[in-house]
């Protein structure tokens, strides 16, 4: 089981740094190197621009066969996203594949916030007003975005 | 020429997608994405209780009756190379260009399939035109960044060369062509394919 980190892990981790996406940077925790602390900036159009969101990312004993888990730990107001920072993203749940990584669910959390989907919703409360008012809802998430993201 | 992407090939692609190590072994599933042994082996225990799928493109696989070991070896890397390819020429389009459906909005994602700039607005009368809301979208922000384009490209079944509309849905060991259903049935009748 302490078998050391997987050679997958190692590489992964070593390109994150080296060419890293534009607008989110993973760091690997000192003390646990299956913990990262990940930093999105909101993209540009969209209601979180300007913003920079802390998340958590951990990688389980079983992954790549099993997902990350990753958690929002800014506050944020997105009807993908519930106040606890889970998201609902289904490559992070029942479409999870070994050949996705920690960057390419790094992408679609950050197209995620470019394009929230009140349609899944998981802050129900958060969708309902998304599709109720919508302009209200971005102005809402752009609140809270200059208020918990900085 | 042939050296660089020979060069790149070894880079980013001639390696399997689950350990990301050079191919140790590969099989190839029938849609035509191959990965070491080991690691099918590894994933097909993983997902015990649902159907075998497609690490890279989903689709779910009925492995023979002698499991993993009974797939096909590999034996080409024709599609990759020219899937690198495509990558390349996207990524060196402008980023931010008017929405190809409403011309007068700057896009905000790019269809990989139709090789369109869409604006907000207009995603949905895309998918209404193609009939289809699983064209991949990339942010517009991301289109220069050649290696991210080349990973969502290289999850996407290619198109048939001579019939454009349709993807590729077998390969024919016979005479290694790759065909869609409609070639299928044209050109290669009785032909010995993989599906
Ligand atoms: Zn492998
Ligand atoms: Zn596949
Ligand atoms: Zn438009
Ligand atoms: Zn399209
Ligand atoms: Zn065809
Ligand atoms: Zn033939």
């Amino acid at each position: 089981m302490s078998s050391g980190l997987p050679r997958r892990i190692i590489k992964e981790t070593q390109r994150l740094m080296t060419e890293p996406v534009s607008g989110i940077s993973a760091v690997p925790d000192e003390q646990n190197a299956r913990y990262f602390h990940v930093h999105i900036a909101g993209p540009k159009d969209s209601p979180f621009e300007g913003g920079n969101f802390k998340l958590e990312l951990f990688l389980p004993e079983d992954y790549p066969m099993a997902a990350p888990k990753v958690r929002f730990v800014t506050k944020i107001y997105h009807p993908n996203i519930d106040k606890l920072g889970r998201i609902c993203l289904d490559i992070l749940k029942d479409k999870w594949s070994p050949a996705l990584q920690i960057r390419t669910v790094l992408l679609s959390i950050q197209a995620l916030l470019s394009a929230p989907n009140p349609d899944d919703p998981l802050a129900n409360d958060v969708a309902e007003q998304w599709k109720m008012n919508e302009s209200k809802a971005i102005e809402t998430a752009r609140e809270w975005t200059r208020v918990h993201a900085h | 020429m042939a050296e660089n992407v020979i060069q790149s090939l070894s880079k980013d692609f001639v390696h399997c997608d689950i350990c990301r190590e050079p191919y140790n072994e590969p099989k190839m599933l029938p849609c035509l994405h191959s990965f070491c042994i080991q690691c099918l082996e590894q994933w097909a225990r993983n997902t015990h209780a649902r159907p075998l799928s497609c690490p890279t493109c989903r689709r779910t696989v009925d492995l023979p009756s002698t499991g993993v070991n009974g797939l096909p070896n590999i034996f080409f890397l024709v599609s990759l190379m020219e899937r690198l390819e495509e990558a390349k020429q996207i990524s060196k389009q402008d980023k931010y260009c008017n929405c190809n459906i409403c011309r007068n909005k700057i896009g905000t994602m790019f269809c990989v399939d139709c090789k369109m700039h869409i604006c907000q607005d207009c995603k949905g009368t895309h998918n209404q035109l193609t009939r289809s809301n699983d064209h991949p979208m990339i942010p517009s922000e991301n289109l220069s960044d050649e290696s991210y384009l080349q990973e969502v490209i290289s999850t996407q079944t290619p198109y048939c060369k001579v019939h454009k509309e349709e993807k590729v849905y077998c390969y024919y060991t016979q005479c290694s062509q790759l065909a869609c259903q409609k070639c299928a049935t044209v050109v290669h009748q009785g032909h010995q394919s993989l599906q």
